[in-house]
Parts: C-alpha cells; sequence; structure tokens
C-alpha cells in the first residue's frame, strides 16, 4: 500500500499561517472529517500552533524542527489550526492520525 | 504539581488563567500525553496562554509529543457577558498592568472573573480588588488591551487535563 500524501504541506512564517482550516470547504476532508491528525515539522525553524491568528511564539504550543505533534480528537467550533516562526520559514506537513473506514 | 515519576497520571484543573501543566526535566524523557478529561475544550500552549491563541484540545481529545523542549501551560475557557454594558476607560492597558478603570464597576466583586478585551484578545483576569470603577487584577494582565475594550463577568467552563509525562 502506497504511503498516503499528506492532506496539506504549508510554509509557514513568523506570521500566522493558516494550516487547517475547520470549516465546510476544510482542506482536512471534504467530508468533515476533522479529526486526528499529525503536524510534522519538516523545516529547521520551531513552529508555535495556535487556533487563531492571535497565536505568537510566546504562546503557542512549540513544534521543533523533526518533531510531530499527534492529536486525536476533534476540531471543535470555529478552531481552525494556526502555526508562526520566531523567524524564517518552516515547511509543515499535516496528516491524518486515523484511518477513516466508515464515517 | 508534584513530580510523581515517569508513567504516574496526573490531574489538573484548568483556571481561566495560563495553569502550569509540564515542564522537561534533564535525564528523564521528555515525552507527553495530554488527555482532556473534561467536557469543555482547553487550550495548550506557553505561559501566556489564552483561549484566542492556544491548541484547542477537545473534550477526550489527546496530544501525544516527544522532545518537548518547552515549559507547557493550559487553561480553560470561559465566556463574556454581553459586550458592550461595561467597557475600559480612562486608558489603554499594556501587558503586566494590574490596575484599570471601567465605565462602571456594578456587577464586579472581589473573588470574580472578568473576561478583558476583544474576540481575538481577550483574556480572563480575577479581580482581587475593586474601589468604584477602577479594578485590581490578581495576576498582571498578559496583553495589551486598547480604550473602550468590553470588560464582562465571565462564566466559567472549568476544563480538567490528565498529564502523563516520561512515557508515551
Amino acid at each position: 500500500m502506497p504511503l498516503a500524501a499528506p492532506v496539506s504541506t504549508t510554509a509557514v512564517t513568523n506570521s500566522p499561517t493558516v494550516m487547517l482550516v475547520n470549516t465546510s470547504a476544510a482542506t482536512f476532508t471534504a467530508s468533515s472529517y476533522n479529526r486526528d491528525f499529525v503536524i510534522t515539522n519538516g523545516g529547521t525553524a520551531t513552529i508555535y500552533v495556535g487556533s487563531f491568528t492571535a497565536v505568537t511564539s510566546a504562546t503557542g504550543f512549540a513544534v521543533v524542527p523533526g518533531q510531530q505533534l499527534l492529536y486525536q480528537g476533534p476540531l471543535t467550533g470555529q478552531n481552525s489550526l494556526y502555526a508562526v516562526t520566531a523567524a524564517g520559514t518552516a515547511t509543515v506537513y499535516v496528516g491524518q492520525g486515523s484511518v477513516v473506514s466508515v464515517i | 504539581m508534584p513530580n510523581l515519576g515517569a508513567g504516574v497520571d496526573q490531574h489538573v484543573n484548568l483556571a481561566a488563567t495560563p495553569t502550569w501543566v509540564f515542564t522537561p526535566t534533564p535525564n528523564a524523557p521528555a515525552t507527553i500525553r495530554l488527555f482532556n478529561e473534561g467536557r469543555n475544550t482547553v487550550f495548550v500552549g506557553q505561559a501566556n496562554v489564552s483561549p484566542s491563541n492556544g491548541f484547542p484540545l477537545a473534550p477526550n481529545g489527546k496530544i501525544e509529543m516527544s522532545n518537548v523542549t518547552q515549559t507547557i501551560y493550559a487553561c480553560s475557557i470561559c465566556q463574556g457577558g454581553a459586550a458592550g454594558a461595561t467597557t475600559l476607560t480612562a486608558a489603554a492597558t499594556t501587558a503586566g498592568t494590574s490596575t484599570f478603570t471601567v465605565s462602571s464597576g456594578a456587577g464586579f466583586a472581589v473573588g470574580s472573573t472578568l473576561l478583558l478585551g476583544g474576540p481575538t484578545s481577550s483574556e480572563a483576569v480575577s479581580v482581587s480588588g475593586l474601589a468604584g470603577a477602577v479594578v485590581t487584577t490578581g495576576t498582571p494582565t498578559l496583553y495589551d488591551h486598547v480604550l473602550s475594550s468590553p470588560v464582562t463577568v465571565a462564566t466559567l467552563s472549568i476544563g480538567q487535563l490528565r498529564v502523563t509525562a516520561g512515557v508515551i
């Protein structure tokens, strides 16, 4: 079985960058299965993850280069996911954290 | 929170203000599992975390991560009252302020929690002193707030986090 491609690849900069949009037109899936994902920092700068454009490098949840954050659960409400770096750009991959067999 | 050793669950009740949950320590695996065992979404981040900038962890949601390099804080959510009734007057406030003036202190009480600021910059503050329309907070504010920002009594939705460090 071939490896699945990431759901999204985002170049995160020092300005809050949206990685995952929690809407009916979500980039995650077209079926609103907005849960269970893996955020992988494929860059060389630490990224800081949060839920709104207000996220900063002093407030967000840090994911260091090469590291991944595994989240199991739904994205609730209007919580889209944003990330920001303190400086520079980091390539971030968002992939699914579970296999959707029946939804 | 005591350090009970690797793999021992610890349960943290989260305030509306940033609550410390984990510090990576030398000579121990910096791995962590955070599980939201409450009924409300909580927000995870650093020392200045708030619902407007933290990572949302839904009820029954779980975060697992290795190589944690940061001290982790989390906070509960709170809902403000009807906007417009009370606003920040006299002057804007800067981060670190412990006293501010509102248009009216009616309905506020020592010990209550207020939601200060607009939707994208709101933060919860606890009232430690009240003299007319002058509010003193228990801890300094985390963010700047412009003049006329809404100030309302907050309704807390307390969250509880299960913290498992050292093993995944």
